[in-house]
């Protein structure tokens, strides 16, 4: 009868002991989180209900979101950005999909120099690929001058012309976006059993049936991820359009995230910029949860 | 036959795609390597065993101090690298092999931090740098660039398989709760320290929008700060080819890194998003 309520007491400290422990180990990342991560989300909030200037810090309830739906400058951004995902999100999953497809069942070396090359322009910074971009794109001289010259066509200007911009930028994104999911996609293919596709084919299923049929639903977890990391990732481009084209020509590659950069930054509208961010980061939680749910009904059929 | 032919364009379309992936690389390279007239000729000469002059890199080490900057970014990179990597360790070991109060929570709000893009707080985390006076400081750079989130992530998972027995038998023996840390898991998880460094040093190591905002003074400039300075400059003629010359430099260690480590780079990648 003594007993019992001893080790019930040892056991509880047990626990408690091992509770403390436990958040001993995690203290580091949780000072982090709450500084940097929770505090910072939380102040941008409150910011966004705030007139924050270099000089001023007065509340003005919701008038910056209400100046934010006047703001065509901001719509703009929106639809910029919208138009460059668009491009971007769809050519990233179908490109790096088809690299990976293309490289499956060849020779191990054109495997991995395939994912090298396609990684490299993820592992150097944007900046420098910007100088390279930036001469080659060049309406005067430059790579593109060349090309067209050769094939007597007029000259181009990329950069400075509504037409092309968007597409190149959204181009020269891709060409960083792929590298990722490459090896994701590459990944999950290698983790297909190979009898999968034998059977597929003694049935008599054509490359493209087998590619629908048992290829595409084998991956949907990956490809789900990359569909969703593409979205956030590209929701926010930024370098390429400031280094390249400074968000022009009549501001047609100026991102939102570019907005809120020159916002807070280049006007100090810190207050107007906080609450540009609560927008941005409800259309990108928007637009993943959809993403999620489609993926999710299609599951079920 | 169809299917060969079929299969044999797809590669020939695919050695295109690479090449087109590696053209900024090699003008970068040659480009740094030519006079200044050479970049306003049409057609361009870009052959890189004529009319080759080392001006560029004279001129570059003129305008901007590269070695500086250099040692501002590998300062910076090495011990966001290395907190990270702590405190990866630390709470990666907690959610992979313990069992504690709270536990989902705090692993919901993981994967939530993990999925919320980093630069939507970068207004107010400026507004919080500059209060703490972190702005303009390598320090407060560090500070405000570790993110664990991922990374925690990524060391849970590996160390969920490691053996649960190890750790038994350790305790039997007489192992405390530091050394079961220090002298079991660590050892035994190199292979994911290693691949979460590499993410953080490359993704540190080019980080432009926060530090271009941050660093202000000339003095702290890193790599990406430098580079773009020397893309602002408009001082005509000579600019473009510096620049090259800048961004090659720039690419040297990164690539030296990346080439010498990119198998635990590949298995890295695969490693983080099996359940994505």
């Amino acid at each position: 009868m003594q007993k019992a309520p001893a080790s019930l007491l040892l056991r509880r400290k047990k626990i408690i002991a091992n509770n403390v422990v436990c958040y001993l180990y995690m203290l580091p990342w949780l000072a982090f989180l709450a500084v940097f991560t929770i505090y910072p989300f939380v102040h941008g909030m409150v910011m966004s209900l705030f007139n924050v200037t270099y000089r001023a810090n007065d509340f003005i309830g919701l008038a910056n979101f209400l100046e934010l739906m006047r703001d065509h400058m901001f719509w703009n951004a929106i639809v910029a950005t919208l138009k460059m995902c668009v491009i971007i999100i769809p050519g990233t999953v179908a490109l790096s999909l088809w690299i990976a497809f293309t490289i499956h069942d060849r020779s191990r070396m054109l495997q991995s120099s395939a994912k090298i090359v396609f990684y490299l322009t993820s592992v150097v910074s944007q900046v420098a690929l910007a100088i390279a971009w930036k001469f080659m794109f060049n309406p005067a001289y430059g790579l593109s001058a060349t090309i067209t010259d050769m094939l007597g066509i007029p000259r181009l200007d990329w950069l400075g012309s509504s037409d092309l911009a968007i597409p190149l930028v959204s181009a020269l994104v891709i060409t960083f976006a792929i590298s990722q999911p490459i090896i994701l996609f590459a990944s999950a293919l290698d983790g297909i059993p190979k009898h999968f596709h034998e059977v597929a084919q003694l049935e008599g299923a054509t490359h493209r049936q087998q590619f629908l049929k048992v290829t595409l639903p084998l991956i949907r977890p990956t490809l789900t991820f990359v569909i969703v990391t593409a979205t956030i990732g590209n929701l926010q481009v930024f370098v390429v359009p400031y280094l390249l084209t400074g968000g022009g020509p009549h501001y047609q590659t100026t991102t939102m995230l570019y907005m809120i950069y020159r916002n807070a930054f280049e006007f100090g509208r810190y207050g107007y910029a906080a609450a540009m961010g609560i927008v941005l980061f409800a259309i990108i939680a928007l637009l993943v949860l959809i993403q999620y749910r489609l993926v999710n009904a299609s599951e079920q059929y | 036959m169809p299917t060969h032919r079929r299969f044999s364009l797809s590669l020939v379309f695919l050695l295109l795609l690479m090449a087109v992936s590696l053209l900024p690389f090699y003008i970068m390279v040659s480009g740094s390597l030519k006079p200044s007239m050479s970049f306003f000729m049409v057609p361009m000469d870009f052959n890189p065993f004529i009319n080759i002059s080392l001006s560029n890199y004279r001129a570059v080490l003129k305008k901007v101090d590269m070695f500086r900057s250099f040692g501002n970014s590998l300062f910076i990179t090495g011990t966001t690298v290395m907190i990270t990597v702590v405190i990866s360790a630390m709470s990666g070991y907690v959610f992979a092999k313990k069992k504690f109060a709270g536990k989902r929570f705090w692993f919901v709000v993981l994967l939530v931090t993990m999925m919320l893009p980093r630069q939507l707080l970068m207004v107010p985390n400026f507004m919080i740098a500059h209060s703490l006076n972190l702005t303009d400081k390598a320090f407060g750079v560090i500070l405000t660039t570790v993110h664990a989130s991922y990374g925690i992530f990524l060391c849970k998972q590996y160390m969920s398989t490691l053996m649960d027995e190890m750790i038994e038998a350790s305790v039997i023996d007489g192992c405390g709760e530091v050394r079961i840390f220090t002298e079991i898991i660590v050892p035994l998880s190199t292979p994911v320290f290693g691949a979460l460094a590499i993410f953080t040093f490359i993704s540190c190591w080019n980080d432009f929008i926060w530090q271009n905002i941050m660093l202000t003074s000339k003095a702290n400039r890193t790599i990406p700060l430098a580079l773009s300075y020397l893309i602002g400059l408009q001082d005509g003629v000579s600019t473009i080819g510096a620049q090259m010359a800048g961004a090659t430099m720039s690419m040297i260690p990164i690539l030296v890194f990346f080439l010498f480590f990119q198998k635990y780079f590949i298995k890295g990648i695969s490693m983080g998003a099996v359940k994505g």
